[in-house]
């Protein structure tokens, strides 16, 4: 997402014209973060529709329009996790992830396996790798603190190693950050 | 496997499908009017609530099937039946069920299925596999559903009532049945609760599906009116028919 300043400042003060424009730079955005969490076309749409909706109703009150990308992922974030809990309410949720759970299968793929994260890890690493966040931005757009973030990219990264060329991952590498002590 | 986790990690995300934006979905959510370009705070409507849909195909009898997405269970002759509700790859589908999955062919592009099974552990033939068919969400009803089951001699099966609510609380009330033999053959509806500025809205749509049998399953598909033309109906019906 690279939404100039100027058009976030231009749709702070109401222009609808950079409104617009700024929907469309950040749906695709919106929606693959959406899709990270949800791995369903139907409810990542929704999400990321209901985001775009709110991030126009909400753009007024940013402070900051530099911080508009960790400001517009949260909102993104907290709707597909709202969609989420709808889902574990109809008990979808469940037999999806039965449905995708990661199997001993050694010739199982990467991309099969970074689907078959937990939601909670493969958002972390969504933000980390293809967002290029550090633990602190990730930290803000998840609302959980840094030390939880690098350790769920750590979780992450011990999930997928054994899937991953040895001499390109080092281990620790996908740390932006050391992992706190603890 | 030669690559490094960020590779991996672009290469996943990369190959997300975006669909479309919708600036008019967007809007609706928000109340917007669609002749103004501004984004005004207070307009737009909000699209929840209930979808009912209903397939009488043939109908012999009184059976009202009630299926509810993600808590779905049959009513068959006023028993409850539980269903399980999956939204399932379409190998995962054919897989799940006892027939023969045809999968639809020569589909419009634009259009992204979500594959669903009903199934009941306790009665195996209420089987069936749902494609439903949106360009958006704000497709609704959806341009269009293919509904497939066994074609084992209970017509009835044809018969479908499928709600979608977000409390899922309500049972529907039920729309007539046919109760003879070829009464209102082969006639769908589908009721709509728009919830919009906190009233409620209710419409109908009725369409004529097409059925056909395939290799032991029946194949219902259904669009509503002037979502997709006759041509490309019979397109569907011929590429799938040439399966």
């Amino acid at each position: 997402m690279e939404p100039v300043l100027a058009q976030v400042a231009a749709a702070r003060r109401g222009d609808a014209i950079a409104i617009s424009d700024l929907v469309r730079s950040v749906w695709p955005d919106a929606y693959r973060i959406a899709w990270s969490i949800l791995q369903d076309h139907s409810d990542a749409e929704d999400a990321a529709q209901d985001a775009c909706a709110r991030m126009v109703t909400a753009i007024a009150s940013l402070r900051d329009p530099a911080r508009f990308g960790v400001w517009f992922y949260r909102i993104v974030v907290n709707q597909a996790r709202q969609r989420q809990r709808e889902r574990v309410r109809r008990r979808d949720l469940g037999e999806e992830m039965q449905i995708r759970g990661l199997t001993s299968d050694e010739r199982l793929d990467v991309d099969r396996a970074i689907a078959s994260l937990d939601p909670s890890l493969r958002i972390v690493i969504v933000l980390r790798y293809y967002y290029d966040l550090n633990s602190s931005e990730i930290s803000a757009v998840l609302g959980v603190n840094a030390v939880t973030v690098r350790w769920r990219l750590m979780r992450a990264h011990r999930r997928l190693r054994p899937l991953l060329e040895p001499q390109a991952q080092p281990q620790g590498e996908c740390l932006d950050e050391p992992l706190a002590s603890n | 496997m030669n690559r490094s986790l960020p590779t991996s990690v672009a290469d996943y995300v990369g190959k997300i499908p975006v669909p479309d934006c919708d600036l008019n979905a967007i809007a609706a959510r928000r109340h917007i009017e669609r002749k103004r370009p501004l984004w005004s705070p207070w307009m737009g409507a909000v699209v929840t609530a209930g979808i009912l849909i209903a397939i009488l195909a043939n109908v012999p009898a009184v059976v009202a099937q009630v299926e509810r997405v993600f808590r779905a269970f049959t009513v068959v002759n006023g028993h409850a039946v539980p269903l399980s509700v999956q939204s399932v790859s379409l190998e995962q589908a054919r897989a799940q069920v006892p027939f023969t999955v045809i999968a639809p062919t020569a589909v419009p592009s634009g259009l992204r299925a979500t594959i669903r099974t009903f199934s009941s552990e306790s009665d195996p033939h209420q089987a069936r596999v749902m494609f439903e068919y949106r360009k958006t969400r704000a497709d609704m009803p959806p341009p269009l559903t293919i509904m497939e089951t066994a074609d084992d001699g209970h017509p009835e099966r044809n018969v479908l009532f499928m709600t979608k609510s977000s409390d899922a609380v309500s049972v529907p009330k039920l729309p007539p049945v046919p109760m003879q033999p070829g009464d209102r053959q082969s006639m769908s509806v589908q009721d709509y609760k728009i919830v919009r500025d906190g009233k409620e809205k209710h419409f109908r749509i009725k369409f004529q599906p097409m059925s056909w049998v395939q290799h032991g399953t029946r194949v219902t598909l259904m669009s509503p009116p002037d979502a997709l033309s006759d041509q490309q109906l019979n397109a569907i019906r011929s590429a799938m028919q040439a399966l």
